[in-house]
């Protein structure tokens, strides 16, 4: 079994005014091997994830790929079920939800995917796409149905008379906004955005995150933020996770995190960013090898073995606690790095 | 073109009565064994039956008889295929060695054995071709069913908590159905040619009444005098197959989604 | 000085069913000895099928060089013979790709690959051509280099996989590396090492780099000149300072302004409304005045020439540089 963490929060009750709280979710995929199809490992996709997100705002979650943000947003949505661990929505464990508890809340959760190609289903119209939902919900259906849907399409700035064709006559813009129109369908309370824009062209990126914004706003919405664009990222969300090898390791207001940013691999990631400004040359560090893999994480902190830093009480797993101001970090170091 | 070949069987099949210049069974006593003429365009056999009469009533018995097979074989083999493949886990590895334990066997084997089994007759060749054929539905069905299962349209549907049974209807076969269609091609022009086979080894369709593989089965003792008896039922089974394999290559082109989204 | 690559005019089209594709449609830029030319766009824009057409690699069917000159040291290499091309590409001019995992072949290990390349071009034998490979994997940065030269392409992760496609296309000190979205399919972190790999060994080996890439920050890092292309035309062209800074044609500002950016406050992003144009049917006029705020009647009716400004700076729009050149100047 996973060894515990210190958790941010001692109690492990829910807090009231969070929308969504998340307490040491792991999902471990087992790993077959050899003649018989044996365990011979697991791949520890998301190894203790701890966050939360109040109602209205946006919490980014930035990672390199395979660091777990995507497997994340998935256990949530119960598409995955979790090794271990709790998400609360409004109080209720997911997890503890049967079959029928689970559909009624899947009308407060939704998901916008990051491929608009694979995700919608080429052999449906648009209005079966986005209408489907409302159907299965026994929202509306018939001439109903089709009025929803056609208000939908107008509310993501697509033409509404487009209600039959098929998403192959859309470009993959169009088809994004097809995505977050399905999405939107139930009036759900919570979005889950993964990579939302980073299949899209940079002309259209920006369409997408106004309407996302323009979405928010107006229909009272959250937003977990999954991409890994940390540009992109710190634009729309409040707050910002930064995830490395199944573990958030920084966790803080967006201007704050930028700012000052405590975790040496945050430190790090945001100096590769290369910057759209030639006059502007940032000190860089680079960091050494690829990511471990998840198999085998190194023991201790996860980033010790590529951390400038490290010294030999990074074997020993760090805490992610608070640091002030909700600015939570999981690093032997923040404090000496804090003085600095 | 292979639509047109078929569409012409179909035709001829369907409408058989109406077409046949004489009833199949009538036995022209006085005429056995002539050879194709103005009277008899395909000659008669040896009782002085109509070929051509013949030929079009056991296409409805054979076309007829691959149909329900397919049916049969279809319905089965894409239930458990998307059982299998969506799944996957331990549902997938029963039905899939189940799968592999049934093609073991040579197909026609088995449709021998099973035709024995069930004694011969119409409805134990439909059985038997549709028992052999579901198998390869299954597999090719499953593997669709994998790679669509990894798109990202299902994962949206069940997050928009769609039931299992609406996904599978809904979602995964309409996805499955260009396979489904050339599978189907391809698995009709095989049993007609196992239909041929048993009728031929005298354990399908039994005398009177016809179907080309009995045709060709009751037709062979006379293959020097009255080559006409052999020959037309060929044609007509050859003529089948390739129609059904230029379907399903036309179908294939013409279902692959690919050619439609391109721009 | 005669440029190392001068492009005049080059026209590629594709001739499909549904209609001729003008991918790249009467572009010319050139490329000096030893420098980085950014060349930046969305998808669709044309800019890897220019670079494919300077290495003459354009399947045909469907596609057809349909006019132009493309001047590699003065040579056209329009008139070349199969042969003579053949002994340039990967030899003069070496090309690396978006995805390394599928421009590797996956039967060979890494080293067999580079050593290939080296014993076409530079007649070497198979044991010096294997310690060139190795070697050439050090100079990437590939640690024990001895190991991996033995290993397949599936034993490495995207940047290491990478650095071995680098590694090959350096192998024969080529004159001209074309890259293609090098960094595109790699994460953050692994594409500054890339970077920095290729940055450091311009300076050692001193070959032009073509970059072709769709993100600004990969081009303001990398470049000293750039050349902006929509609907398979070079809209502008600069250096790149002074492009980031002022870009003047409405399509560089209108990319450059819907960008996040990381030390900026946060606030509404410019759009860029519309779509990207059907390559089958472009607009009549400038291909890109459905998108622009300024579009006037000329726009709308005739193809903007591309004017130099000078001090490198070459624009193609009507409103910006047709008539108002001092404004600008």
């Amino acid at each position: 079994m996973p060894r515990k963490r210190e958790v941010a929060a001692p109690e492990f009750e829910p807090r009231s005014d969070m929308l969504l709280e998340v307490q040491e979710l792991r999902k471990w995929f087992p790993v077959t091997g050899g003649v018989f199809g044996r365990q011979v490992g697991n791949v520890k996709a998301v190894d203790g994830v701890n966050f939360f997100i109040r109602p209205g705002e946006t919490l980014g979650l930035v990672g390199e790929s395979g660091c777990g943000k995507t497997t994340t947003g998935r256990v949530i949505l119960r598409l995955l079920e979790p090794t271990e661990g709790r998400v609360y929505f409004e109080g209720r464990n997911v997890f503890d939800l049967n079959r029928e508890e689970m559909r009624r809340l899947r009308r407060q959760m939704q998901i916008i995917f990051q491929d608009p190609y694979s995700s919608l289903n080429p052999r449906m119209t648009v209005g079966d796409i986005v209408g489907e939902a409302l159907e299965i919900h026994g929202v509306a259906r018939g001439r109903e149905k089709e009025k929803r849907v056609q208000n939908l399409l107008d509310v993501v700035g697509l033409n509404p008379q487009h209600i039959r064709r098929y998403p192959h006559e859309f470009s993959g813009g169009q088809r994004q906004r097809i995505g977050v129109a399905r999405a939107l369908a139930l009036n759900p309370k919570l979005i889950i955005c993964d990579e939302p824009v980073s299949a899209l062209d940079v002309s259209i990126q920006s369409q997408i995150l106004n309407l996302l914004e323009d979405l928010q706003s107006e229909f009272k919405l959250t937003y977990l933020f999954i991409a890994h664009n940390l540009a992109v990222v710190k634009h729309i969300s409040d707050r910002v996770g930064v995830m490395y090898l199944g573990q958030v390791v920084e966790l803080c207001q967006s201007d704050e995190l930028f700012a000052n940013p405590l975790h040496p691999y945050t430190e790090a990631l945001m100096s590769a960013i290369p910057l759209p400004d030639p006059e502007f040359r940032q000190e860089r560090i680079i960091l050494e090898g690829d990511v471990p893999s998840p198999m085998h994480p190194p023991i201790g902190c996860h980033f010790n073995t590529r951390c400038r830093y490290a010294m030999p009480i990074c074997q020993e797993e760090p805490a992610f606690i608070d640091v002030g101001e909700e600015h939570f970090v999981a690093c032997h170091f923040r404090k000496t790095r804090q003085k600095q | 073109m292979g639509l047109l070949l078929i569409a012409g069987m179909a035709l001829g099949a369907v409408l058989a009565p109406a077409l046949v210049p004489h009833p199949p069974d009538r036995m022209h006593l006085d005429r056995p064994l002539a050879p194709p003429g103005p009277e008899h365009l395909f000659g008669t056999d040896y009782f002085g039956r109509d070929v051509l009469s013949r030929i079009l009533h056991g296409g409805r018995i054979t076309l007829g008889v691959a149909v329900g097979a397919q049916a049969l074989a279809l319905s089965l083999g894409v239930t458990l295929g998307l059982l299998a493949g969506y799944h996957g886990r331990w549902v997938d590895l029963i039905i899939m060695r189940v799968v592999e334990l049934w093609l073991c066997f040579p197909d026609l084997l088995m449709a021998v054995g099973l035709a024995v089994a069930l004694g011969p007759g119409v409805p134990s060749v439909f059985l038997a071709l549709g028992l052999v054929g579901w198998p390869g539905v299954a597999r090719l069905v499953r593997g669709e069913a994998l790679s669509l299962r990894e798109r990202e349209f299902l994962e949206a549907a069940r997050a928009a908590g769609v039931p299992t049974s609406r996904l599978l209807r809904g979602h995964l076969l309409p996805n499955c159905l260009p396979a489904m269609a050339v599978a189907f091609t391809g698995g009709m022009a095989a049993c007609v040619m196992a239909e041929a086979s048993l009728s031929f080894l005298g354990l399908g369709v039994q005398p009177p009444m016809p179907s080309w593989g009995a045709m060709l089965n009751q037709g062979r003792p006379y293959l020097h005098h009255a080559p006409h008896l052999v020959v037309f039922p060929g044609l007509a089974i050859a003529a089948c197959v390739l129609g059904f394999n230029l379907l399903g290559d036309g179908l294939r082109d013409i279902l692959d989604p690919r050619s439609h989204e391109f721009r | 000085m005669k440029h190392l690559v001068e492009l005049k005019d080059l026209k590629t089209y594709f001739y499909t069913e549904e209609g001729v594709v003008k991918a790249v449609d009467g572009v010319s830029f050139h490329i000096e000895r030893g420098e980085t030319l950014g060349v930046v766009g969305e998808s669709g824009c044309g800019k890897s099928v220019t670079a494919l057409s300077i290495l003459r690699l354009i399947a045909s069917p469907p596609g057809k060089i349909a006019g132009g000159n493309i001047l590699f040291e003065g040579e056209d290499l329009m008139l070349k013979t199969e042969a003579q091309l053949r002994d340039i590409r990967g030899n003069d001019i070496a090309m690396i790709f978006q995805e390394p995992m599928t421009s590797l072949n996956p039967v060979y290990t890494c080293g067999e690959q580079i050593a290939e390349a080296v014993e076409l071009h530079q007649g070497l034998g198979r044991r010096d051509a294997m310690d060139k490979s190795i070697d050439m994997l050090r100079l990437v940065g590939i640690p024990l280099p001895e190991r991996r030269v033995r290993e397949y392409p599936h034993q490495l992760s995207g940047g290491m996989r990478q650095r071995v496609m680098i590694a090959m296309a350096l192998s024969c000190n080529p004159k001209l590396l074309m890259a293609d979205e090098p960094t595109t399919a790699l994460d953050v972190t692994i594409q500054a090492q890339i970077l920095e790999l290729m940055k450091k060994l311009k300076q050692e080996l001193g070959m032009a780099i073509m970059l072709i890439t769709h993100d600004l920050g990969v081009i303001a890092e990398m470049a000293k000149r750039v050349v902006v292309m929509y609907a398979g035309k070079v809209v502008e062209e600069g250096d790149s300072v002074s492009l980031f800074r002022q870009p003047i044609h409405p399509y560089s500002e209108g990319l450059l302004n819907s960008i996040p950016r990381l030390h900026r406050p946060r606030g509404r992003l410019h759009v860029i409304t519309g779509q990207v144009p059907n390559p089958v049917n472009l607009p009549a006029g400038c291909s890109f005045h459905p998108r622009c705020p300024l579009a006037e009647e000329t726009c709308r009716r005739q193809e903007p020439p591309l004017i130099d400004l000078g001090s490198g700076r070459r624009v193609s729009c009507w409103v910006r540089a047709g008539g108002s050149r001092e404004e600008v100047a």
